[in-house]
């Protein structure tokens, strides 16, 4: 799995890290059961912050994609974590040409909302 | 043409073409030649010594393309161009041209003999079949170092893999590789210690330290970033083996068979080193001591393209830990 991260970019570097882990299992590069590097490793390989690499798999659990378990580091949950992936980067897409459109958080929250209605 | 057809063409053309030269000099004066042939001669120039045409010719074929097969063989096997091999590309073609000459000259001095007895060799034949070979000697050496290594040619390994990566952004490549073949002698080795420990003291505890070491190492973490490539057990991040980054002077992958890197785990082989978990995609490292590293782990080509844009990029940044 390939971590990349520029400290140039408007992303921050959490967001960077979690967008790496989700496109590798998005891709089928990562598969479930697998483990995500400990989190001081990473952080000393990429050049950042042990708590910035934390708050990028803390983004991953909260989207179900990972399971932080104390002792056994950072895991890719069993439960359909490919398809999860992309339909988060599917909502990711959404959101950044929401913006782009210059849409408001509402506007899109009730345009998600209509096509969820609408079945 | 492929590098490895192009080298064997390289060896083994001056034998052939001294063979040619003789069997076409043999052609030529074939109704001239008496058989036997006078074949050896004195330091007075006379001959002393007698073969057969037939026998003769044997000898030719034999030694000329024997000795042009004996050169070519090794050279199909080398992997880094033949430049480190001039010196033997040299003598090959010296002694091809020495052979070839010396035949061909005793041919033509047997020519319009009655009787090979009264053929006759004079001792400057030899200075300028040394002065031919000392010339072919020449070319072959200037042929060969011209011959680098298998990065200038059309090889397998000319386009090292790059992977783009913005001005300041910083990547890591990871990923864990298990060996069952490691686990499987580790659990064993552990199993058998386990009950020479129970039958009674002796070699048993020692069984179960290498046993477990062997377990341990069944599953490792490959880690290439910035620093270089780092291989360590997949639960703790030492103890490991690391290569620094300036170490590496190229990096690519290929399919290998655990076998032809030299079995499971830790392998030292001619030339080189290689981590074995299990046959299949493989980082291959060549290393600035010209030596060569590798490691069987998936995913191996963006391993292989992010440390060639890494090394492309330079040193390692500053204030890294090791």
């Amino acid at each position: 799995m390939l971590f990349r991260v520029d400290p140039g970019s408007a992303v921050p570097l959490a967001d960077q890290i979690a967008a790496s882990v989700r496109g590798a299992i998005a891709d089928g590069t990562v598969r479930p059961g697998e483990r995500l590097p400990a989190a001081r490793a990473l952080g000393e390989s990429l050049g950042v912050n042990v708590h910035t690499v934390l708050r990028g798999y803390q983004r991953l659990r909260e989207e179900g994609l990972i399971e932080l378990r104390r002792g056994r580091g950072a895991v890719v949950t069993g439960d359909q974590p490919t398809a999860r992936a992309r339909l988060l980067e599917g909502v990711q897409g959404l959101v950044v040409q929401a913006r782009a459109l210059g849409l408001t958080d509402e506007e899109v929250l009730t345009l998600v909302r209509t096509r969820l209605a609408g079945g | 043409m492929r590098p490895v057809r192009r080298r064997a063409l390289i060896v083994a053309l001056p034998f052939a073409l001294a063979w040619a030269v003789v069997l076409a000099t043999f052609t030529g004066l074939r109704d001239r030649l008496p058989d036997p042939l006078a074949t050896h001669f004195g330091a007075d120039g006379t001959a002393d010594g007698f073969t057969g045409t037939g026998a003769f010719l044997s000898v030719v074929t034999t030694v000329l393309l024997g000795s042009g097969l004996l050169t070519l063989v090794p050279t199909l096997r080398l992997t880094k161009g033949l430049r480190p091999q001039r010196l033997a590309v040299a003598l090959g073609y010296g002694m091809s041209a020495l052979l070839g000459y010396a035949f061909a000259a005793l041919l033509i001095a047997n020519a319009d003999a009655v009787r090979a007895s009264r053929v006759s060799q004079p001792l400057w034949h030899l200075g300028i079949a040394l002065a031919v070979a000392a010339a072919m000697g020449a070319l072959g050496w200037l042929i060969a170092s011209r011959d680098t290594a298998p990065g200038a040619g059309p090889g397998k390994g000319a386009a090292a893999p790059r992977l783009p990566l913005a001005e300041g952004e910083v990547a890591t490549w990871t990923r864990t590789v298990g060996s069952p073949v490691l686990l499987a002698v580790g659990a064993g080795t552990t199993l058998l210690g386990a009950v020479l420990v129970t039958v009674g003291p002796g070699t048993g505890a020692w069984l179960i330290v290498i046993g477990l070491i062997t377990t341990a190492s069944a599953r490792c973490r490959v880690t290439a970033d910035r620093r270089g490539l780092a291989v360590a057990s997949w639960f703790a991040p030492r103890p490991r083996m690391r290569i620094p980054l300036d170490r590496i002077e190229r990096a690519t992958s290929r399919e290998a068979a655990a076998l032809s890197l030299g079995g499971w785990g830790y392998r030292i082989r001619g030339g080189g080193s290689a981590l074995v978990f299990r046959s299949g995609d493989a980082l291959f490292l060549t290393l600035a001591t010209g030596r060569e590293f590798a490691v069987t782990v998936d995913d191996a080509a963006t391993a292989a393209a992010l440390l060639n844009t890494l090394i492309e990029r330079g040193r390692p940044a500053a204030g890294e830990r090791g």
